[in-house]
């Protein structure tokens, strides 16, 4: 089983790096995160001077990435603190370029004289989390199962960790990579039933054919329609099927209600915390229907 | 027949070495098996036509420059099913990122949206500013209203720009 509190980690402070899109964006996603983390009395801090981890620029060329990602690690080490992170992409771009960078002594030292022109300098011991890691393994089941006070009993919601928690593989993901359970077991602590979906959102080809990407999202949002709503931990999922909601549903010929909400928002409604402070008002999939069913 | 073969091959491997691995990426097209695994679980194949298996064919047979023509090294939505399925770890969706990497090198267009991302983060050190969203009570919310602190970008703003422009043209 995962990790719990009594092993001590609680006890840490944190940095946290919200990551682009949902610093940008989905605020629904920083702002449950933050109160959630408050009421769960998790120590933490912004870290400052930080950039894009340069996934979403992959494309572009893979040496700007590098840098990128290896100029936030290098800022975040600074802290001598473990950093959450919210964002799939910046996990595994983090998690591979950290890779890269152990096995390639020319690559890291191309990249250590671009950041001394900074005074910066990556030395490769950041350690960071994502928050669905860390409600896992450093707060523990325990902890959430005493602290929910709003049991979601008789609510079963589809739950989508998103490609790039478990995949790929190859780069060491937090997950695995064809069962991965980590999001099922923290909807099932909420008192709820759970399906687990491993399909793309389609954030990444919405970049260049917004038709398909759409249709990814659509389609992902149909096969939860005898559910009580998606459950997302990503950003990317964020945007394609909660901000998209109405454009991707009409690109796949979907009618129906399917609210699409952080498992973080989920959480916090969960542990007592108000609508309002989940920024449930900021979701543009119809949430309302989950906030009805709930009396709230 | 067999004799072109070799020849493709011959030239594909001097191309590959060249570009191919200009960047360390773990592809290996030639352990290919064309056994379509990969193919058969991708996100797009359906939708856009894309068959990745082929793609790494072409690669093996030297056909990259016919590639860097096509829309098809765009059509991969990096969901890395591939990557995980492939007995041979050929690694496919790094395929299509080093083919994107050795288009734009060579001068080939960027897509608009990758275009405004990379200015967004020259300026901001994000892919894109601060929105403001409006909610579902008709309210118009941003980061300060809702209580978030300012976003912390790059504090040498000059220095980062200086340092992205030199990585994101290395190999060109
Ligand atoms: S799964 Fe791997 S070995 Fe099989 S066709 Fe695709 S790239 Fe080749
Ligand atoms: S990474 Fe690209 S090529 Fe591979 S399965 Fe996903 S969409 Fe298809």
């Amino acid at each position: 089983m995962y990790g719990c509190i009594s092993e001590g980690c609680i006890a840490l402070e944190y940095i946290l790096y919200p990551g682009c899109l949902s610093s940008t964006d989905q605020y629904q996603y920083e702002l449950s995160v933050v109160n959630v983390l408050k009421s769960l009395n998790v120590d933490f801090s912004y870290a400052e001077n930080v950039n894009c981890c340069g996934l979403p620029l992959r494309s572009i060329n893979s040496y700007g990435w590098v840098y990128l990602s290896a100029r936030l690690m290098s800022v975040m080490e600074s802290y001598g603190k473990p950093c959450i992170l919210l964002c799939n992409w910046c996990h595994a771009s983090l998690s591979y370029v950290k890779k890269l960078l152990n096995n390639n002594e020319a690559l890291m030292s191309w990249v250590n004289d671009l950041l001394a022109r900074e005074g910066l300098r990556y030395k490769g011991d950041l350690k960071f989390k994502h928050i669905i890691q860390l409600l896992c393994e450093d707060i523990g089941f325990e902890m959430l199962r005493s602290s929910v006070k709003r049991e979601f009993k008789g609510f079963k919601f589809s739950v989508h960790p998103g490609c790039l928690y478990f995949r790929p593989n190859d780069i060491g993901r937090p997950d695995d990579s064809h069962e991965p359970r980590m999001l099922m077991d923290l909807v099932k602590v909420l008192g709820a039933d759970a399906e687990l979906c491993l399909d793309c959102c389609g954030w990444a080809i919405y970049n260049t054919n917004t038709s398909t990407g759409l249709t990814l999202a659509g389609n992902r949002i149909k096969l939860a329609s005898k559910t009580d709503g998606i459950v997302i931990s990503c950003p990317h999922g964020g945007i394609m099927m909660d901000k998209n909601y109405e454009e991707a549903c009409k690109v796949s010929g979907f009618k129906g209600d399917v609210p699409v909400l952080y498992y973080t928002q989920l959480l916090g409604l969960a542990i007592g915390l108000s609508p309002r402070e989940v920024a449930l008002n900021l979701n543009k999939s119809p949430v309302n229907v989950l906030t009805c069913k709930l009396g709230i | 027949m067999w004799a072109d073969v070799t020849v493709l091959s011959e030239k594909a491997s001097v191309e590959l070495v060249r570009r191919l691995n200009y960047f360390p990426s773990n592809v290996n097209v030639f352990a290919c098996l064309q056994c379509g695994k990969c193919t058969s679980g991708c996100t797009v194949m359906v939708l856009m036509e894309n068959f990745p298996h082929k793609v790494v064919d072409m690669v093996r047979l030297g056909l990259v420059p016919e590639l860097l023509k096509s829309d098809v090294i765009w059509a991969c939505t990096q969901c890395q099913k591939c990557r995980d399925a492939c007995p041979q770890k050929v690694n496919p969706s790094e395929v299509f990122i080093v083919l994107r990497n050795i288009s734009i090198i060579g001068g080939g267009s960027v897509p608009d949206t990758y275009t405004s991302m990379l200015s967004k983060v020259l300026e901001y050190g994000f892919i894109q500013d601060a929105i403001e969203i409006v909610g579902s009570d008709s309210l118009t919310y941003d980061r300060l209203k809702l209580g978030l602190s300012q976003l912390n970008g790059p504090k040498d703003m000059d220095t980062f720009q200086a340092n992205c422009m030199d990585a994101f043209q290395r190999g060109a």
